[in-house]
């Protein structure tokens, strides 16, 4: 019955990732072709969230604190020391790991609510910093940065970021499906019965949250060598309720649906755009109304009503 | 036979609240005790310090020799100490199986294919074998129960704590549970045994210790402990216990 269910999600998946490669090729417009490249930074983002909140259990607002410490890790990294983004990317990643391992140490043995509570300490305390400082990053200014490919082309950072995701969601689901994912869920579950079968609890709290602080720290760096320049708001907490509302839409249960929020809630996002400052408004209304009529995402449900029908006939 | 585990002088507080109070406590090697008390005498408590949930203010704890104090949990596990608790903690949203896989996996040398063999056989014993790829949540409480003691059986615990393990289980799950506990323990396996349910205790124990506001207030075989009275005031108050006797 698993089995089955995994086989259907793989067909879907499958035919989600060809819409996704084909669709630059059937004369989709430059500006449309950057929206969806933002969706996927914005899906790498709600996905990796969604790996520590809705597997763990363990809630953080610093996942838009990370991305923005990677992209100014990155950009500091290239523009002033003149480190190559191959090399200038992964340090994004290791200094996002080490900085999540360490708020990790700090309160994930503690129970209850005290990651997210010092995580949005942290995650303003960041930003108030770097709109602050000047001589490095240029406070609320901000910092221009290298783009990934010489050309002005939309589609090769649309083909770079779709890769990037993959590859995010590929590690993440094969992590998800090794024995650590069981622990994560069974953490999630009860973390007290999860200690007493042997489960080191702490320890894999603190994997879950450097992990993803790693992802969302490449993805900063990538989106800042994207839109070539870097600023303070990028961290803010009105952008992490983005990443936060793309999850819950989407299904922050399954790293697929949550990505799948974070592309679906960017292009709604920018339909909205019309409508001015309306559309917020009107954002919130229809995350309101998803969480109302399908509480665990919409498209667990949409994928189950699918299901649910074909079996029908 | 010797003193697998060896508590000395256990006092834990919280706040101004002392739960345990010099609290001196042994078993042996194959032992299954009874712990008894009334509500709030610190049986709870006591297994929390066991298994290392709580840390005492005062006291030492050995296990096998070594002492136990400060560490955590999920060692002790390791170290061959399960336990289950008062109110059932199953992985709810996780299949039956899985709910086995999670402590047959701690150990990183186990390959996942066997330990879910061994997870098959263990839940067939346990009449749970057609429930494997359902839910946890789907399971009844006395099911819960059932599959708690699944858990620990995937550990092959030296000393298993069992706090009211048949609180509210249907009549032949609990005969089922005593076979259970008897074939742990004829295997070696060390039991102390948390329960209000007199029966199951005098049935199962043949040693009782009884805690009362969080000291011991009677040791000894089942015949001894149940005219104790100590043990037949903290239960049945002043009056009672002159009547009993």
């Amino acid at each position: 019955m698993i089995g089955r269910d995994v086989f259907r999600q793989v067909v879907v998946g499958a035919a989600v990732l060809a819409l996704f490669l084909v669709v630059p090729l059937f004369g989709l417009g430059e500006y449309w072709i950057y929206i969806l490249t933002i969706g996927f930074y914005y899906a790498i983002l709600a996905s990796s969230w969604s790996l520590l909140v809705g597997y763990v259990g363990r809630i953080s607002f610093a996942h838009m604190a990370m991305s923005g410490l990677g992209a100014y890790t990155s950009v500091v990294a290239s523009g002033r020391f003149d480190l190559p983004l191959v090399l200038s990317i992964p340090l994004a990643g290791l200094v996002t790991g080490i900085v999540g391992l360490a708020i990790g140490r700090l309160c994930l043995r503690l129970h209850g609510a005290y990651l997210a509570l010092t995580t949005i300490a942290f995650s303003e305390i960041v930003r108030i910093t770097i709109t602050a400082e000047h001589e490095v990053t240029r406070g609320s200014l901000g910092l221009a940065a290298v783009g990934l490919f010489e050309t002005t082309e939309r589609t090769p950072y649309y083909y770079s970021f779709l890769a990037l995701l993959i590859t995010c969601l590929l590690i993440m689901w094969l992590v998800l499906r090794s024995r650590i994912g069981l622990f994560f869920v069974a953490i999630r579950e009860d973390e007290d019965a999860a200690a007493s079968l042997g489960v080191k609890v702490v320890r894999w709290k603190i994997f879950a949250f450097t992990f993803s602080s790693v992802i969302a720290g490449i993805a900063g760096s990538f989106y800042a060598h994207f839109v070539q320049l870097v600023t303070p708001s990028m961290m803010s907490i009105q952008e992490m309720g983005f990443v936060l509302s793309m999850a819950v839409v989407g299904g922050f249960q399954n790293i697929f649906y949550a990505a799948l929020g974070g592309i679906f809630l960017e292009i709604l996002l920018e339909t909205l755009r019309e409508i001015g400052e309306w559309r917020m408004t009107l954002f919130a209304v229809v995350v309101i109304l998803i969480l109302r009529f399908a509480p665990n995402g919409l498209f667990g449900e949409l994928l189950r009503m699918v299901l649910k029908r074909r079996a029908r006939t | 036979m010797t003193a697998q585990l060896v508590t000395e002088g256990i006092v834990k507080r919280f706040g101004g609240l002392t739960a345990l109070d010099q609290v001196s406590f042994e078993i042996e090697t194959g032992e299954l005790v009874g712990l008894i008390g009334p509500n709030g005498s610190g049986k709870t408590t006591f297994l929390n310090v066991l298994s290392g949930f709580y840390r005492p203010e005062q006291g030492s704890v050995w296990f096998e020799g070594r002492s136990i104090v400060g560490r955590e949990p999920s060692a002790l596990a390791a170290e061959g100490i399960a336990r289950s608790f008062q109110v059932t903690k199953i992985f709810r949203r996780i299949s039956v199986l899985e709910n086995l896989l999670v402590p047959g996996l701690t150990d990183w040398s186990a390959a996942p294919r066997e330990t879910a063999e061994k997870g098959h056989a263990i839940l067939d014993g346990l009449e749970l074998g057609h429930l494997v790829r359902e839910p946890a949540a789907s399971l009844s409480g006395g099911q819960a129960k059932l599959l708690e003691f699944g858990r620990i059986m995937m550990l092959e615990p030296k000393l298993v704590l069992l706090d009211e393990p048949f609180g509210g289980v249907h009549p032949k799950l609990k005969r089922l549970m005593h076979d259970t506990l008897r074939d742990w323990n004829a295997r070696g396996t060390s039991i102390i045994l948390i329960s209000h349910d007199m029966g199951s205790i005098f049935d199962l124990c043949r040693r009782i210790v009884a805690l009362q506001n969080g000291r011991v207030i009677a040791n000894g075989p089942p015949e001894v402990v149940r005219s104790d009275p100590a043990v037949l005031q903290a239960y049945l108050g002043t009056r009672s216990a002159r009547v009993a006797s």
